[in-house]
Order: structure tokens, then C-alpha cells, then sequence
């Protein structure tokens, strides 16, 4: 009959699963390891108990019979003795076996101890065996397959000296049965003691991995989108402050999430306004919309601006994503604050000029050198100073540059109308603007201040504002100043 | 801990206990009475270190709760 060939690989299989089982889960990896730790203890605590009971119950027979065979060598006047029957009786009412030799170590009485017969003659290697052998926890046996014999022996002196010797023996057979039973006994217990271990290892490991494997799974669903998820509280330790970083990671992620959906729709808005303006005076210029050249001239002006103003806003959003993802190339420099400023100064001088604004610069005689890239430090002070000529009426723009302790700082100071306080935390923030309805009168892309301060932080300095409505509005540009170098 | 987690650990203790009780009891005459006596001596023994962590563990919690 043909039937379908089932395939067993075996004990391979079954270890290769159990392999995978610990690799994977933290609780029979912990488990695994306590067990081990368990039984590393357990094991010799076994062996040295066995080993305890084994050298008590063979000490106790050496005791046993060392004290007999004193007794017997004490009582035994001569190997001539007639009363030897007498104690070869008394031996077996002991439940110990005897033996007694002659000088010439000739058996002269023995309880019937198989293999020996009265008048044999014993060798000295035996006999020297027979009297050691309870000390040196030597079993003796006499005939092959019989019972084994842990003996003392002990010289017996009449009056002309050494007469003969005596010997006691006892059959380890019930030794090593009561040996046995011990050994089952700590074995039991042994394995109870493991079984204990495992049931408790199972219920601390799984109560110890309970907060990870909820982290697991909470960090999965964040990963999945729901920023939403939170870890429950923990204990006051290294798992609760694990459990505290994945909750602060998922505030952190739920925000990139609002300002990036807050970017695409500022985004959207801030391209589509001049495109929208470029469609519609295209369209009026395509349908000779227009009443006179004059209009016409207007038409092509305002759609000259707007391209102008979606290509600087493209290239800013570009020049932002690249600092964002690190990818901007800076060349760091030892550079000259005061030069780069005046550079710039001189540059928004005729800008200035038409608005009526007067442009002050303020240096000390001395200012050490930053380390930056010049060419985007003259980008920061350029947005800076455009941002202040542009909100000032008319007034005065001053910059001014100090040098306090390690810092040098460059404060760029207008006299417009300031920041309300409420918006002040925003200014750096992409596409913000505090006066949202004049925007594009003023004609920034809302990118300026937010390039600024990621400029300033790839170069390791800091940009700050105070403002003060009705009154103007400073900001403070920071850098470390190197070492021994002043300009 | 599942409801077959948390029986499987009691089947195991339990077994662990019992194992212990019969080793406790080996050379002895296996009555009842002088059985649970000997099984009560090993939960007494188990039952000192779980409750010497309980009280450990509740007093932590109070200290940390005040």
C-alpha cells in the first residue's frame, strides 16, 4: 500500500527547537540560567553529602571494630588458648565474624568465614591487608562473588612476646545496603529540591520579563503607528527607567509626527500661494486681460517676483532638509567675526539706505577668532540683517560685537515693532511668522530664522531673541572663541 | 502569568514539596500522621524564605509609597 514516508530526524530536530526556544525567549533564557545555577550548587551539595554519610557509617564500623578486636586481643592470654571455641561463639552472637593466627600465621580459630579453614596459612600480605583494611575503608573478599569485609587486627602477646593475632571482621553487605538507601534518599530529595527550583524560577522569571514583554509589545504598536501606546509605570528601576525612555521616545516621535504633518501642510500653503499667482497673471497675460502696457508691465512683474520668490523658497526648504539630515558640507575655520559683519553691513548698506534706516556697527578693539565656516556665518548675519532692515520702518539697525569671557557674541539689534512675548518660543520654527497677514508685503519665505539656528548649531554656537513690543527686537548669536587668537 | 502557567509552577512545587517530604521520611514507618508532620516541616522550611521576601518586598513598597 503506498503510503506517505514520514521523515524523523530525531534527537537533532528536538535540540535544534530547544536551541531556538532559548535563544528566543527571554524567560527560558533566564530560566535556563538560574536551573543551572541551581544544579551547579545542588550537585556537589550531593556528592559531598554522599561522601559525608559514606566516611560516617565506614567510621563508625572502624570504631566498631577496632574497639572489638582491643577487647578480643586484651582477653586472648595465648594462641594455645582453649577457650578459642568460646570466642569464635561470642563472634557470631556479635553478628562479626573472627579470626585468629598463630605466629606463624597459621588459622587457629576462625567463626566460618568462607574461603578460610582453621590450620591454613595465611599470607602476610593479607593478613597486613585484613589489619588496615577499616581504616583505610578497603573491603576484603575471600572468595570470589562472596561477601566483602571491612576487618581490624591486632597482635596478641603472651609472656615470651608476640604469640599471634587476632582479627575482626564485619560484611559491608548491610553497610552498603544502608549506604544505598541514603543515596536514593538525597537523590529523591535532590530531585524535589530541583522541581521546587524549577517551579519557582518559572514564576520569578516570568514575573521579572512580564514589564519587558510588555515593553515588547507596546514599542511593536508605537512602531506600527499607534503613537498613542504607553508603557504602564514601573518600578523605580533600571526596567522602569526603560519603560519611562520608550514613553518619553513615543512623546518624541508623536511630535516629529505633528510638526512634520505641520511641515507638509505649511509646505502645501506656502507653494501653492505663488503658484497660484503665477497661474492666474499668466492667464490674464495669455487672455489679454490687461487694459494698458502699464498693466501688462505690472502683470510681468508680479509674475517675475513670485517665480522669484517659489525658486528662494525651494532652495531654502532645500539648503534646510539638507542641514536636517546632516548633509551639509562645512568648512570650519578659524574666522574673523568683525570682517565677516562689516562684509555684510556693507553689503545691506544701499538696501538700508532706501528705507531710511540707519545701519550702526559696534566692535571692541580686540575679538578672538571663532571657529566656523565663514561663508554660512555671512548667510546667518545676512538673514539676520535682512530680517531686521525689512521689519524696521524706519530707525535704526545696530550690530554690535563683544567678546565676554570664552564666548564672542553678535547682537543684531532693531528698532521695529518687536515680538509679541507669545510668539517669541516660535520664531525659529519653519513657516512661522508673527504677523501672518503682512508676509507677503515683507516677502520672506519664513525659512530665514530657522536656517539660522541650524546653522549656528552645526557650528556649535547659539541663537537667542529678546524683543520687546513697540520697541525692537535682538538677537543674540554665540560661538566659542579658540584659543589665543585675537584679531 | 496564564492560568496553565500558573498551574503548571504549582505542579511543580507541589511535586518539588512532595519529593522532599518522601526523602524527609525514608527510614521512617510511612504513617499518615508522621508523613504530614514531615510535610509540614518542609512547607515551614520553604515557607521562611518566601516570607521573609514578602515582608521584604511589602516593606520596600510601603517606604516607597510614604
Amino acid at each position: 500500500m503506498p503510503g506517505r514516508e514520514i521523515q524523523w530526524n530525531g534527537p537533532e530536530q528536538g535540540s535544534a527547537g530547544l536551541r531556538r526556544m532559548i535563544g528566543k525567549s527571554i524567560v527560558a533564557k533566564l530560566g535556563v540560567s538560574i536551573l543551572l545555577l541551581v544544579l551547579a550548587v545542588l550537585l556537589p551539595l550531593g556528592f559531598v553529602l554522599n561522601q559525608l554519610f559514606t566516611n560516617f557509617y565506614f567510621n563508625e564500623t572502624a570504631n566498631e571494630l577496632m574497639t572489638l578486636t582491643d577487647q578480643y586481643a586484651d582477653a586472648i592470654s595465648s594462641v594455645e588458648d582453649g577457650q578459642l571455641d568460646l570466642y569464635e561463639r561470642l563472634a557470631s552472637l556479635t553478628g562479626k565474624e573472627l579470626l585468629v593466627v598463630d605466629s606463624s600465621r597459621i588459622v587457629v580459630a576462625d567463626s566460618g568465614i568462607p574461603g578460610i579453614s582453621e590450620g591454613e596459612r595465611m599470607s602476610k600480605e593479607l593478613l597486613s591487608a585484613l589489619a588496615e583494611s577499616a581504616v583505610q575503608h578497603k573491603e576484603t573478599v575471600f572468595v570470589p562473588g562472596g561477601a566483602a569485609y571491612l576487618s581490624a587486627g591486632k597482635p596478641i602477646y603472651d609472656g615470651s612476646g608476640l604469640s599471634g593475632g587476632v582479627f575482626v571482621l564485619d560484611s559491608v553487605t548491610e553497610l552498603n545496603r544502608s549506604l544505598a538507601a541514603v543515596k536514593q534518599s538525597v537523590l529523591l530529595a535532590g530531585t524535589g529540591a530541583v522541581l521546587l527550583a524549577i517551579g519557582f524560577i518559572f514564576i520569578l522569571t516570568r514575573k521579572l520579563s512580564m514589564p519587558l514583554l510588555s515593553m515588547e509589545k507596546v514599542t511593536r504598536t508605537i512602531a506600527k503607528g499607534n503613537l498613542e501606546a504607553r508603557v504602564a509605570e514601573g518600578a523605580d528601576d533600571e526596567i522602569g527607567s526603560l519603560s519611562d525612555a520608550i514613553n518619553d521616545l513615543a512623546v518624541e516621535l508623536q511630535r516629529i509626527q505633528v510638526n512634520r504633518r505641520q511641515f507638509f501642510a505649511d509646505i502645501s500653503h506656502e507653494l501653492q500661494t505663488p503658484v497660484t499667482y503665477l497661474k492666474g497673471y499668466a492667464a490674464a497675460l495669455e487672455k489679454n486681460l490687461y487694459q494698458t502696457d502699464e498693466e501688462r508691465r505690472q502683470f510681468e512683474r508680479i509674475i517675475a517676483q513670485e517665480a522669484s520668490r517659489l525658486s528662494r523658497l525651494i532652495s531654502e526648504l532645500f539648503d534646510l532638509a539638507k542641514m536636517e539630515e546632516g548633509k551639509i558640507v562645512l568648512t570650519m575655520e578659524a574666522v574673523d567675526l568683525c570682517e565677516i559683519t562689516e562684509n555684510v553691513l556693507e553689503k545691506m548698506e544701499i538696501t538700508a539706505k532706501d528705507k531710511g534706516i540707519q545701519l550702526e556697527f559696534r566692535r571692541p578693539d580686540s575679538v578672538p577668532l571663532i571657529h566656523g565656516d565663514g561663508m554660512r556665518i555671512e548667510q546667518i548675519l545676512t538673514n539676520l540683517l535682512e530680517n531686521a532692515v525689512k521689519y524696521t520702518g524706519d530707525g535704526t539697525v545696530k550690530v554690535t560685537v563683544r567678546n565676554s569671557g570664552d564666548v564672542v557674541e553678535t547682537v543684531v539689534e532693531d528698532t521695529g515693532p518687536g515680538i509679541p512675548p507669545a510668539d517669541l518660543p516660535y520664531v525659529f520654527d519653519r513657516f512661522y511668522r508673527v504677523e501672518k497677514s503682512r508676509s507677503r508685503e515683507h516677502g520672506g519665505t519664513g525659512l530665514g530664522l530657522a536656517i539660522v539656528k541650524r546653522l549656528t548649531e552645526l557650528q556649535g554656537g547659539t541663537v537667542s531673541v529678546t524683543s520687546t513690543t513697540g520697541k525692537g527686537t535682538a538677537f543674540i548669536l554665540s560661538f566659542s572663541a579658540m584659543k589665543e587668537e585675537s584679531v | 502569568m496564564k492560568k496553565a502557567e500558573t498551574a503548571a509552577a504549582v505542579f511543580l512545587i507541589a511535586a518539588g514539596v512532595l519529593c522532599l517530604t518522601m526523602s524527609a521520611g525514608w527510614f521512617i514507618e510511612p504513617q499518615f500522621t508522621a508523613v504530614m508532620a514531615t510535610f509540614m516541616q518542609v512547607c515551614l522550611w520553604m515557607g521562611l524564605p518566601i516570607a521573609a521576601a514578602g515582608t521584604l518586598y511589602w516593606h520596600i513598597k510601603q517606604s516607597r509609597r510614604q
